[in-house]
This record gives C-alpha cells, structure tokens and sequence, in this order.
C-alpha cells in the first residue's frame, strides 16, 4: 500500500481524498495557493506546502512545481481529484517519469479517452452505440458546412473539454457561427485548445453514466449507473443513483457496455462511461470520464464501496477484492451540489459569513466550506455536496427536503433554494428528468410571505438597538413603535400592518 | 394583539434567536448600510430601513430613467469581450458585454433599445459586481 500522498487539488474534493487515506493510514499532503492558506484542505491535510499564487495556471495546474513539491516531501503517490491536472496524460507521463505514482489510468489511456474523437472510436471499436455527429474535430468553415446533414438542433463541443464546459447548444442555423466563435473562445480559455466538434441533440434526452473499477491486472467490474440529467448549461447540478428509468436489464447491458469500452481503453483506476438515453431507453456513449468524479458519493451510498479507498488500492497493485456478481446496489441515494451561484446561475463571490450544514442518518455533505471562508474568483464555485440515502427515493426525497431545511450558508448565494424548489417539484418527485428540466421549470415563486412580520420584528428590534444610547428603554414594550420610528420599508411590497 | 419581543445573538454570529412570547424563531440576520436581510427557515427577506434605498433599487429595471439605461455587472469577473461601440445603436437583446468569471463567459445583454453613450471598460479590465460597465440613451424617434 501507498504511504504517503499527495493531493493535488483543493476544495471539497481534496478533503474527501484525505479522508479516504486517513481511514486507511496513509500520510495526507496538501498542496495550496496563496489564497487558500486558511482553506480547509491545507489545513486538514499531514502536511502542506505553498504552490504559488492564485491563479489556477501558477498553482494548482502548475504540474512541475507539484511533482518537484511530491518529490521534495517523499509522497509516493498523487491524486488528482477531478479537474486541474486529472485528465492530463502529459502530467501523469511526468509523474511515472519522476517515479511517483498517478492515482489514476495511465498516460496512454488517458490520452485516448480525452480525445473525444478518439474515444468515440474506442466506443465503436467495444460495440458500443454513439451519437450522430461530425465524428472528429472540424474547423469553423467545416462545421457550417455539415451542420445541415447532422441536423438541429445541435450541440458545438470542445475538443478538449469536460464537465460541461465548452458545450454550447444551436437551436436555429443562423446562430451556429456566434456560437462556434464563442464556443473557441471558451475552450481556449479554459482548455488551452479551441477545437471543437459538432454532435446531433437529442431531447428529451437523459444523461446516464456507468461506474467502473478496474484494477492493473484486468479485472474491471461496474458499480451501477447515475441518473445526471438534471443540468444547467451542461452542468450538472442533482445526481442520483439508481435511475428510475434503468430496470436490471438496463443494467446490466449499459453495464457491459460501459465495461467493454473500459477494456477497449486499456482502462486502469475509477472512471466513468457517460451515455445519453433517449424516451425509448436507447443508450449512446457520449464520452468518459477518465478520473473520480463530483457525484461519486451517490454510487458509494448504493454500494458501499469507498471508491477513493479502491483508487489506492488499485493503484497500489491489488488485485480487485470482489467480481461483478458480489456487486448489490441497495436503496436509493441522491446528491445536490451546493455551488456558489444566484438564482440566474452566476456566480456569487463574497465571504462566507455563516455555515451550518444537515447531519443525521442517510446524510452526508462532503465540504469545504467554514465561517469566514472566501469564495474567490480563480477556481470552480461548488463548495459542497449534500448527499442523502434512503430505503427508497421516497425515503431519499424526504430526508433530502429535511437535509436541504438544516443547510444554511450566509454570506454568499447559492444553489440551495434551486434544491429546495426542485425537491417540492412534482416532475421531479414523480423522476420524470431530462436534461432539458432546468430550461423548462418555471423561474422559483416569489417565496411565501408568511414570515413577512417576523423578519420586520426583527430589523424592528436591531434597529431600535442600534439608537442612539439616549433611548434607552425596555424593548419589549416599545418594538412596535420602534419600528414605525425606524421607517421600515418592505422591499417586496406590502405594508406595515398594525397588530393591535 | 400584543407581544413580548425579545432578540438574542448567539455568540458575534448572525444567528440570532428572537422570541415572540413563548415562540422561539431561530433568525440569521446580514447587516447592510440600508436594509437588513433576515432569513426564517431558509427564506430571505430583505428589510430597506430607508425609504432612499427602495427608490434607488427600482431605477435598476428594464426602463430608461431619465433618458438613460444602464449595464450592471451582475458579477465579478474579467471583461473577455466589449461588442459594443459609443454611438452604436442597440436592440434589446443584443450582447453588449461578455465577462469571465469561474471559466465561464457570461454573455451580458441589453434589456432595452437605444444608443449606447458611455463604454466604461475594455476587454481584459477587472470588473467588480454592481459596476456600471455601458450607458444607453433613448433613441429619440426622428
């Protein structure tokens, strides 16, 4: 077994990680730019050294300062968490060369996989179906010429691209070339690549991933699927796992399936095989994703498998310590992810001036986030996960809703009133999901007024505290006229209503 | 009706407890210059102590006021692209400004007709939230 690893990511991510070796004794490092100092990871962590600055680019993607800081401090291993340098062959090849272990697949498998052309050959090669589509990397002019015989709508996608990034959607003809411009732009942007390719939508469509494990001695087993289709701007935002639209024989074929493209890879470590599903239950692959994801944790509450545990092991040369038949998914699990983001989906920056997140049975929030916390412009905005288990969904649903009613975060905005709407939806409760649900809701009610006089009681009473010490007078006789001296107004309408 | 109102904080944080007679309201209050935002059970309200405050919100619609309409940085970012010019006339709808921010561009769109009279930034300037970043006037049919 590994004894000492390197974690080269931050966040929420870079804890869970940490966890995984602390339950197994393995040494912990943490790697940190200046902003995170004071970040829960660096401070979680057996050990941590400074990176660099803020900027992704001089930090956490600084692949040759990671690997000197690994050789520097005796890790024998890094983790790469998801995003940053998890997908990166070149970064892998060069921890092989300075004799540290990648805790992922190797270099050439990575390589194949990233290439999404390249990996929608592999799939076609394991017998695996895909979606129509211009089948390789095409410049502008190229794209405006197919664009007609693959049809609209369609999806522009980054060569290089993951996470739903880089993906843009083209409903009308004369929008494909603003599109195409922008889409380059955002891909050279966070990708350092502006190719592109263009795929046939489809919808309703859901998107539906497959779990695999396979360890350096080839066995490769799948853990069962996630139901993802509950996206904004191709990210997702609410996993589950089972999906209420896969039966066992599903499955077990998308499992195959999922496993067949594992082995055409030469597949090694966790890694997931993501697919569409139309209405008709026809699955396509659409790409993999050659790295431990964000919604890990639903498929670890069905299975029980510590999938980062299963990383090490793996990447340690242990055999695989069980086959697909010992696999048994029980109950139902789901996970919303808690990203800073307004109610429009943009992003909300600020200090996190209050945290109190859920606990119970059948809940788990995987985070970083901590009073006094800054949420800073340089890295990704999810800062937690809650993730909820019950017998069934029903049972899943409920402790979801109780989970999301203890989830406060103050100070900046964020994706929890989206859960707590979603929660309540009867389109959502009854899983009837694509990945076009977000489009289509309805923009959040005004919330109920029903606590209107009690937020105005309170401003009422910390106004009249905040008076000159002159009046000081007992509060509990005065808070009504207090508030009317304090001049309240409503901001979402309304009027002062006289109790008495 | 009357009550017994009492507001305790816990500890320096926002969380505060105020009782109504025997009830007990757990509240979170953020302190502004001229409101306070109070959250109750996960809803937030926004409380403006002034009646200024609630003039000066209403200006940030959809409408020109006084001839004039403004483009608010929604977010904090770094502006990757500026698609509009002084004098260039502009339909709703249309992108005036793309800013980055997380990786992702935002495209920043005109929510009213007109011509636009001040740029007040260039592409790769740092823009904070709340910022005017394009002024449009009201094109006044000849």
């Amino acid at each position: 077994m590994l004894k000492k690893v390197l974690v080269a990511n931050r966040g929420e991510i870079a804890v869970r990680v940490m966890r995984a070796c602390r339950d197994l004794g393995v040494r912990s490092v943490a790697v940190y730019s200046e902003p995170d100092a004071t970040a829960m990871h660096a401070r979680y962590a057996d050990e941590a050294y400074l990176i660099g600055p803020g900027p992704a680019s001089e930090s956490y993607l600084n692949a040759a300062k990671i690997i000197e800081t690994a050789l520097a401090c005796g890790a024998d291993a890094i983790h790469p968490g998801y995003g940053f340098l998890s997908e990166r062959a070149d970064f892998a090849e060069a921890c092989a060369d300075a004799g540290i272990v990648f805790i992922g697949p190797s270099p050439s498998a990575l390589r194949a996989l990233g290439d999404k052309v390249e990996a929608r050959r592999i799939a076609e090669a394991a017998g695996a179906p895909t979606v129509p589509g211009s089948g390789g990397r095409v410049s502008l002019s190229e794209a405006l010429k197919i664009a007609p015989s693959v049809g609209y709508p369609l999806l522009i996608k980054a060569a290089s691209g993951g996470g739903g990034k880089g993906i843009r959607l083209v409903e009308k003809p004369e929008d494909l070339e603003t599109s195409l411009r922008t889409a380059a732009a955002e891909a050279l942007a966070s990708f350092g690549d502006d190719g592109l390719y263009i795929e046939k939508y489809l919808d309703p469509v859901r998107h539906i991933e497959v779990q695999v494990l396979a360890d350096t001695h080839g066995n490769i087993v799948h853990l069962g699927e996630r139901e993802c289709s509950v996206q904004r701007r191709s990210q997702k935002l609410v996993e589950e796992s089972p999906s209420t639209v896969v039966n066992e024989a599903t499955r077990a074929r998308i499992g195959a399936a999922a496993v067949a493209i594992a082995r055409e890879a030469g597949y090694a470590n966790a890694g997931t095989i993501e697919f569409l599903m139309d209405k008709d239950g026809a699955f396509y692959f659409i790409e993999a994703n050659a790295r431990l994801q964000v919604e890990h944790p639903v498929t670890e509450l069905v299975t029980g498998y510590d999938l980062v545990r299963e990383q090490l092991r793996i990447a340690s040369g242990e055999r695989l310590s069980f086959a697909q038949d010992d696999v048994r998914l029980r109950g139902w699990a789901i996970e919303c992810r808690i990203i800073a983001e307004d109610a429009d989906f943009l992003p909300s920056l600020g200090r996190i001036e209050l945290v109190t997140e859920p606990s119970g049975l059948g809940v788990r929030v995987d985070s970083a986030m901590f009073n006094g916390a800054e949420v800073g412009p340089y890295y990704d905005s999810l800062l937690a996960k809650l993730i909820v288990w019950g017998e069934n969904r029903g049972e899943a649903l409920a402790r979801l809703r109780r989970a999301l009613g203890e989830y406060q975060v103050l100070g900046v905005k964020t994706t929890l009133p989206f859960h707590r709407q979603l929660a309540d939806d009867p389109a959502f409760i009854a899983g009837e999901i694509d990945t076009r649900y977000i489009d289509r809701r309805e923009k959040a009610p005004e919330p109920s007024r029903s606590d209107d006089d009690t937020a105005l009681a309170v401003a009422a009473l910390l106004k009249h505290e905040r008076r000159p010490p002159e009046s000081e007078r007992p509060l509990s006789g005065a808070w009504r006229r207090a508030a009317r001296e304090a001049a309240v107004n409503r901001s979402r309408g309304g009027r002062w209503r006289d109790t008495s | 009706m009357t009550y017994v109102a009492g507001l305790r904080r816990i500890g320096d944080s926002p969380r505060y407890v105020l009782t109504l007679d025997d009830r007990v309201i757990e509240v979170l209050v953020e302190e502004e210059p001229l409101a306070f935002n109070v959250t109750i059970a996960g809803r937030a309200y926004e409380v403006a102590t002034s009646r200024r405050h609630g003039a000066r919100r209403r200006e940030e619609g959809d409408k020109f006021t006084a001839g004039r309409w403004r483009l608010v940085a929604p977010l904090t970012g770094v502006v990757s692209e500026v698609r509009v010019a002084v004098g260039d006339t502009v339909a709703e709808g249309d992108i005036l400004v793309v800013v980055e921010a997380m990786k992702m561009l935002n495209e920043l769109r005109a929510r009213v007709s007109g011509i636009a009279d001040v740029v007040h930034i260039a592409a790769r300037d740092r823009v904070e939230i709340g910022q005017t970043l394009v002024e449009l006037r009201e094109a006044i049919a000849p």
